[in-house]
């Protein structure tokens, strides 16, 4: 798979096709934005202007449109709805960030057809799940990243060495690659150290893959917490987000 | 689909400037489908504000006003005079000369060709550059010949040679001979075992053998060549690759 060999070309076919657009006229804002949908896995169209998007619609329909709320424009309806009027794009969701939470902003997209409306800094889990909503048929509440933590299954240490660690995290579970498997529904206890934090929780098996199963073929088990601290959930969401977007977050204004 | 690579590359960003919208949008789309992250920018300006919030790896920016405009403005911004710079314009060769005396880092010519892109950018931004495109592919694949006899799939492929996941690996420098289906056309080819993963090696490791191509009819390396830059530039308009 392309996670595996570095420097692989990732044309695969479930990313293509995903494109979104997304419009924004503060740098910092279509920066962030831009780059934080790549490391998702989304491919991304910028534009600083809705009349510089919709030039860009000869070359790309987008999947879903997200487009900010400019305040300083005399109507401040105007991006969403040149969107809404262009036929090109009519039927496309368009997600809305705002600078401010203006409540009566907020109603007047919803109202008129707007997929979701988010205030600025965005977060990156809050803008997976809409755009998710937005674009996928089994779409995902939560940012999964790529890890490889060390850690105990039932206070027995995996061999870290030989493979044996979690290769996947979500704040609300993990993968566990590792040849020491057991039936699914079981409870686990689960320690882990993340950052130099210790993190004890308990896990409900899901599913376990044995060697040779699975598109990845990596033996191991999908395990959801069922009891973790609130302290320790909200660090690994934490530390989540700062993994996918700790580098690029814009600046406090 | 959120799962997030820990290759250095995620960490990277090339900035694309060019005031033409498709040509724009068509760097942009080969380079994100090249594992590259992007910025686009329409004029000097607008990529300077990106260099702003973020320096570069890289810059890819069409040659004329933009191009001369930019290269002028990171010559003079020390935060910016190391950001390699490679220029795109019609052939020209001034000012490709230009670019062999070091003025800037790499000159390719319009319209771009998605094997010279990656080429360009890689040896610009990458310590260990690749000059061949690898794409991952779960194509139907089957060896031929003494120890071998599987069917397996090919994982990752190139034009000179490709990655055979199977779980009964050959030992490396074997030849082997292989079919590979591939938008309906058989290809035969003979390859060379450059190295094998088995199981024995760890459960954790793919398993299977990384196969160079030793013997191929050279149009049937055409047709693996067309199907990776078809792979890449799909949805792109032709007269723009």
């Amino acid at each position: 798979m392309a996670e595996n060999m570095p420097g692989t070309a990732a044309a695969e076919p479930n990313s293509r096709g995903r494109i979104i657009m997304v419009v924004d006229s503060n740098a910092n804002d279509l920066f962030y934005t831009s780059i934080l949908l790549q490391r998702l896995g989304y491919h991304v169209c910028s534009a600083k202007t809705a009349g510089e998007a919709l030039d860009m619609l000869s070359a790309a329909l987008p999947a879903v449109i997200i487009t900010e709320l400019n305040p300083s424009q005399s109507n401040i309806m105007s991006s969403f709805e040149r969107f809404r009027q262009d036929p090109r794009t009519a039927s496309l969701p368009v997600i809305v960030l705002s600078l401010s939470g203006d409540m009566i902003a907020k109603k007047r997209c919803l109202e008129a057809g707007a997929a979701d409306f988010l205030t600025k800094p965005i977060q990156a889990d809050e803008l997976y799940r809409v755009v998710q909503t937005a674009i996928e048929p089994k779409p995902r509440e939560r940012i999964r990243i790529q890890t490889s933590i060390p850690l105990s299954v039932n206070n027995a240490p995996l061999d870290y060495n030989a493979g044996e660690c979690g290769t996947m995290l979500s704040e609300q579970g993990m993968y566990v690659r590792t040849l020491k498997t057991s039936p699914a529904k079981t409870t686990l206890s689960v320690t882990m150290v993340i950052k130099g934090r210790t993190i004890a929780l308990e896990a409900e098996l899901l599913y376990s893959q044995q060697l040779g199963q699975g598109p990845a073929g990596q033996p191991g088990m999908g395990l959801k917490f069922v009891r973790i601290s609130p302290e320790d959930q909200e660090f690994i969401k934490q530390y989540i987000h700062d993994e996918v977007a700790g580098d690029i977050a814009p600046k406090k204004r | 689909m959120a799962e997030m690579n820990g290759e250095e590359k995620k960490r990277r960003y090339v900035l694309v400037v060019d005031s033409n919208v498709d040509d724009r949008f068509a760097m942009s789309m080969m380079l994100q489908r090249l594992s590259y992250n992007i910025c686009t920018a329409r004029t000097v300006e607008e990529a300077i504000e990106f260099m702003c919030v973020a320096p570069p790896s890289g810059i890819l920016a069409e040659a004329g006003p933009t191009g001369s405009g930019l290269l002028a403005r990171i010559k003079k911004d020390p935060r910016f005079s190391d950001v390699p710079l490679i220029l795109l314009s019609a052939p020209d060769r001034a000012l490709e000369e230009r670019a062999r005396k070091g003025e800037f880092a790499a000159c390719l010519r319009k319209p771009v060709d998605v094997e010279e892109l990656y080429r360009a950018v890689e040896s610009v931004i990458e310590k260990g550059p690749r000059r061949n495109i690898r794409i991952a592919t779960k194509l139907k694949a089957g060896l031929e010949g003494q120890g071998a006899g599987n069917d397996g799939y090919v994982t990752v492929i190139s034009e000179y040679g490709m990655f055979f996941r199977t779980l009964d690996p050959l030992p490396a420098n074997t030849r082997v001979p292989a079919g590979l289906e591939l938008k309906g056309r058989t290809i035969k080819l003979e390859a060379v075992v450059l190295y094998s993963c088995s199981v024995d090696d760890g459960p954790f490791k793919e398993p299977g053998m990384g196969l160079k191509f030793s013997r191929i009819a050279p149009a049937d390396q055409e047709h693996i060549r067309q199907f990776i830059r078809e792979e890449l530039t799909r949805g792109i308009a032709p007269d723009k690759r």
